[in-house]
């Protein structure tokens, strides 16, 4: 420590006794980036288990015989067998579960066509367009939103026994063609507004007209709400199971869902490992579309159309 | 614009083509008037519920009903799940669309007939077209409606039963519940098994519809009034939880805990079918899934089925769960519906095939024949002949009425797990219970 002398023009620095900020936490036993990553790892591994457990144990049980299932907690205990997969597979005069997977997927196909076509053009409408009675027409969609199930579905079940479609799919599929999914249609409503209109206004000077701005500048722009619809429409109608009961009579025309309860009877006899079987390959279409699409909706969010 | 619009309408055209080829035609063709002499012919639908088995089965009596009517097609429909089949049929009523001949139970058949979905079966009794000589009266008598006409032939008995590992209770030295057991004894008895095995005796019923109906019918009341009005008051709910709640807390049943994590579990899965408890309240028609399952997991041990406790007669609290066949108001085919009917109840072939899949057959002439058959299990039989002496029990009639699904079986479960996790409600969880009873039955 040096003493200051007046008059001397030089700054000298007076000491101070250090005193170190006292730490609410101890200190970590270890800087190394790799431990970090390790830790970081094993915790998002530890909670990634725990949140598939229930399918991990589906999947082990899919493989023990009707009498083993649930007898144990950890996998991979117990006797094994795939003769609730052969016996699932095996067509019977029952249950054809393979015509059951062609009969869901050509549902989700359709409904996704459906709703991405009518979502994304009323969704265009909405967010972009002005029209006579648009305010009116957007809070009934708000609206439908709010109507639970139970309110629409005797009078829906009404209206298509008089439109002769019971028994056919029609009732399942027409519906997404006609933009009812409220909710596709308000996601759709709300991306378009996110969207800047610059690029609208440019398409229009080069000479587009409405239909021509959605196609060739909104359309494209839409891919991550079109991602998400085409996902969770898929989802919806591989899993629908009160439509199907409702509408389809037919057993050969049953969706995966109602082949999958024909595995169960509280008032008979069950097959719960077949059941399980069945609803591990039943989940495999939904994990196969789910990976698809969702690469199209990351490459949507990466992308915004300017340079 | 146009070429487009052209081009989108070619394109989606053999979609709507293709998705109304996929129907079939639902069109059925009118058949002679009933009691007329010309044999049936045409169309009928037949809803029905069941698993895997039961559509094999049933499949198997219109194959033969085929046969004997080649002129008449059967289409059935099967729902695996209990629940989901009344949500189809109840839209389905309200639409006016229900199958020709749709699966009905006693405990359920109010719903229906009182709001005039299904159609009165009376003439078609009376003229033949429908033979119930071989159904004792007092089952056909159960399908009756309100208003005293017949809108279900019952073909098969489910009733509630205490199945029991007899050769775990052998091993504890124990007797097996004689006949006219009470309550007080099932009590004493569960405590002799739990206190010489160490682990709970009986799983948590209180939550369950068929046992609170054998203490109301072994307490002098029952479910529903022959009024329909709800017949079982709040005491006797209250008593009814008491006694349950007596179990849990003495250790002679399972937890409350384990009550709620059974409450879906299917048979297979129960404790008593994997061995780990040796006895349980469940459904007679279920011994031989328990015993199969227990032959897997245990080779060696014997499950027998015992009735319900009884009052102090000596009458036990059973009560029949009757299933049977209706002919909906909307259908256009009755002489075929009523052909198909008949041949389910009577034909001898098709009880062989049907094997009482669906409770006990109640025709006593198949019945007889099942009995003596090789190709039904020694426990179904034992089934069979718990159904044969409770029959000859003269039992009292049940009656049910509205919202027997809604009441008795869904706010049951949520009332019984409220009081189960705060037993100091009891008194006051039964009397919202049954007020909540009486405003869904509107009575």
């Amino acid at each position: 420590m040096t003493t200051p002398q007046p008059g001397m023009g030089q700054t000298v620095e007076v000491g101070v006794a250090e005193t170190k900020p006292s730490r609410l936490l101890p200190r970590r036993a270890s800087k190394s980036r790799a431990v970090q990553a390790i830790a970081r790892h094993a915790v998002t591994i530890a909670i990634v288990i725990i949140m598939l457990y229930p399918v991990i144990w589906m999947v082990d049980n899919s493989f023990k015989p009707n009498a083993f299932v649930g007898r144990t907690l950890l996998p991979l205990q117990g006797p094994f067998t795939l003769k609730n997969y052969i016996s699932g597979l095996t067509p019977r005069a029952s249950l054809n579960i393979g015509v059951s997977f062609l009969n869901s997927f050509i549902i989700g196909v359709l409904s996704v066509i459906g709703n991405l076509f009518a979502c994304s053009l009323v969704g265009y409408a909405f967010g972009r367009l002005e029209f006579a009675g648009k305010r009116i027409l957007f809070t009934i969609l708000i609206g439908m939103l709010l109507l639970p199930y139970q309110v629409t579905i005797v009078p829906q079940y009404i209206l298509f026994h008089q439109l002769g479609w019971l028994n056919t799919y029609l009732p399942l599929v027409v519906p997404k063609y006609l933009a009812t999914d409220a909710f596709f249609v308000y996601l759709m409503v709300q991306f378009v507004r996110g969207l800047p209109r610059d690029l609208d206004e440019a398409a229009r000077i080069d000479g587009c007209g409405d239909f021509g701005v959605f196609w060739r500048i909104i359309l494209p722009l839409l891919s991550p709400a079109i991602a998400t619809t085409a996902t969770f429409t898929f989802i919806h109608a591989w899993n629908d199971f009160l439509g199907p009961r409702l509408y389809i009579s037919d057993m050969n025309k049953y969706t995966v869902s109602q082949a999958l309860v024909q595995f169960i009877d509280s008032t008979g006899q069950s097959s719960v490992g077949g059941l399980f079987a069945m609803a591990t390959l039943s989940v495999i279409p939904l994990i196969g579309f789910f990976l698809a699409t969702q690469r199209w909706l990351t490459e949507g969010i990466a992308t915004t159309g300017f340079k | 614009m146009k070429r487009r619009t052209l081009v989108t309408t070619i394109a989606f055209a053999p979609l709507v083509g293709a998705l109304t080829a996929c129907g079939s035609s639902t069109a059925t063709n009118p058949a002679s008037a009933p009691g007329g002499s010309a044999a049936p012919s045409g169309d009928i639908s037949f809803a029905f519920w069941g698993g895997q088995q039961r559509v094999e089965r049933t499949q198997a009596v219109i194959d033969l009903f085929h046969k004997a009517f080649p002129d008449v097609t059967v289409t059935p429909t099967a729902t695996g799940d209990f629940n989901a089949y009344w949500q189809q049929s109840t839209v389905q009523a309200a639409g006016n669309n229900m199958a020709s001949v749709p699966q009905m139970q006693n405990r359920t058949l109010a719903d229906y007939a009182d709001r005039g979905a299904l159609a009165p079966l009376d003439d078609l009794v009376a003229s033949g077209a429908i033979d119930v000589s071989n159904i004792p009266k007092s089952v056909v008598a159960s399908g009756r409606g309100k208003d005293g006409k017949q809108y279900m032939i019952p073909y098969g008995a489910a009733f509630a039963s205490l199945m029991v590992d007899t050769t775990v209770i052998g091993k504890l030295g124990l007797e097996l519940p004689p006949e006219g057991y009470t309550w007080e004894w099932l009590s004493d008895w569960l405590g002799q098994i739990s206190k010489k095995s160490g682990a709970p005796a009986i799983n948590v019923f209180g939550g369950t519809s068929d046992e609170l109906e054998a203490w109301a019918r072994t307490h002098g009341e029952q479910l529903y009034n022959d009024d329909g009005t709800v017949g079982v008051t709040a005491g006797t709910v209250a008593g009814f939880w008491n006694y349950m709640m007596g179990l849990i807390g003495s250790g002679k049943s399972q937890s409350a805990q384990a009550g709620v994590e059974q409450q879906k579990l299917p048979i297979e899965q129960q404790p008593i079918s994997q061995g780990k408890a040796p006895t349980m309240f469940w459904p007679a028609n279920a011994v031989a899934t328990v015993q199969s399952t227990l032959d897997t997991i245990t080779p060696g041990h014997e499950i027998q089925v015992f009735p319900m406790p009884s009052e102090s007669e000596g009458v036990p609290g059973n009560a029949l769960w009757l299933s049977g066949l209706s002919i909906s108001k909307n259908c256009n085919n009755v002489p075929a519906a009523a052909a198909f009917i008949n041949f389910f109840l009577n034909d001898k072939d098709g009880a062989l095939a049907f094997q009482s899949d669906n409770g006990v057959t109640t025709n006593t002439v198949n019945l007889g024949a099942l009995l003596a058959a090789s190709t039904i299990s020694d426990a179904m039989k034992k089934q069979m002949n718990l159904y044969k002496t409770l029959s000859g029990m003269n039992l009292p009639p049940s009656y049910y009425g509205k919202a027997m699904a809604q009441v008795f079986q869904q706010n049951l479960i949520s009332a019984f797990q409220s009081v189960s996790f705060a037993p100091g409600t009891v008194d006051s969880t039964a009397a919202q219970f049954i007020k909540d009873a009486k405003q869904a039955t509107g009575k």
